[in-house]
């Protein structure tokens, strides 16, 4: 079966749809409360068009729900680890449309759903790091994003989060100028242009992470830094307690 | 037939890469790394450019660890089979 296949009654998806955004929207109101700014007028939301694929640096696992509100002027798809779905955030993936990919291989299955939804003038989110990415270092890019840029003919839109989740605030996004098909594979659609597509992506998100950070206060800054810090440590006790777990098993 | 299909489309994906491989000397025994100068990203565009030519499905397990054009024309013959 295919990993990117939803479940195939139309009128519970377009429930689980509408419940995922209202919680979204309830959290960004509460907790996200996202500071927005474009790097230009053409970055702007009523200026992006429909098929759209919007890369951002991923610092936390609501940064799905985040975009989906933030870019919903058509469907928004976002790309996320297939562990994800298995947990208790599970309905809240599936209600938020995200497709599921496997990271362990070539997962052929998500890049054509990813394709096929862009085909139908939806948006897809995908986080080119492949990763969560706590640091300031942005990771090399995954050419996934390329390849589905191609392969749907769409747009790209990047998007750089300060990743500070917290009660009343502290979201900064910064929206990149799209980069269009046309700038993305000027001359070849072979390997080597795939390469070159994925590397001014990454280079335009790199601008942009520099333009944000600039924006940000010492304060601000300062926050982000322990908020991160904290969010890191609390991810490494999950790992820790996870590979606990796996050797008490192994050695049952 | 199978395998001159696969070099066009090798060709074609690999036309911009200027490496100097002359894929018109591909074999059944080219190794798909060190002799096509396949990438991972430019092994999943060979798979999509197999089920676009010969319209299949490939099992991408199967083709994620083939090692040699022949592998991926056995994968194809299985398939075209199936």
């Amino acid at each position: 079966m295919s990993s990117a296949k939803m479940p195939q009654d139309k009128t519970i998806n377009r429930i689980l749809y509408r419940i995922a955004i209202a919680t979204s929207t309830a959290f960004n109101a509460l907790i996200g409360r996202p500071k927005i700014y474009f790097e230009s007028e053409k970055a702007q939301f009523k200026n992006l068009p429909k098929r759209l694929i919007i890369i951002c640096n991923h610092t936390y696992w609501l940064d799905p729900a985040n975009l989906s509100i933030l870019f919903r002027k058509s469907l928004v798809n976002s790309v996320a680890a297939k562990e994800v779905f298995e947990g208790g955030r599970g309905p809240l993936m599936r209600g938020l449309r995200c497709i599921p990919l496997d990271r362990s291989t070539m997962d052929l299955a998500c890049i054509k759903e990813c394709v096929k939804r862009l085909k139908d003038d939806q948006r897809v989110v995908i986080f080119p790091e492949g990763q969560l990415n706590l640091t300031d270092e942005i990771l090399e890019f995954k050419a996934g994003a390329a390849l589905i840029a191609m392969q749907a003919q769409s747009d790209v839109v990047p998007v750089y989060t300060s990743g500070v989740y917290r009660p009343f605030g502290g979201l900064k996004i910064m929206v990149g100028n799209p980069i269009s098909y046309d700038e993305l594979f000027p001359q070849s659609l072979g390997a080597t242009a795939m390469v070159n597509a994925t590397n001014l992506m990454q280079k335009r998100m790199q601008a942009l992470s520099i333009g944000l950070m600039e924006k940000l206060t010492d304060k601000e800054k300062e926050t982000r830094l322990k908020s991160r810090q904290k969010f890191a440590e609390k991810r490494k006790r999950i790992e820790e307690n996870r590979n606990t777990d796996k050797g008490g098993k192994n050695d049952n | 037939m199978i395998i001159e299909k696969l070099i066009k489309i090798t060709k074609s994906i690999m036309a911009d890469s200027g490496n100097g491989i002359d894929y018109d000397k591909l074999n059944e025994q080219s190794r798909l790394a060190e002799d096509v100068g396949l990438t991972s990203i430019s092994m999943l565009m060979l798979v999509i450019g197999i089920e676009e030519e010969f319209k299949i499905e490939l099992p991408i397990k199967e083709a994620s660890t083939a090692k040699t054009v022949g592998d991926i024309v056995k994968i194809i013959e299985d398939s075209l089979n199936a």
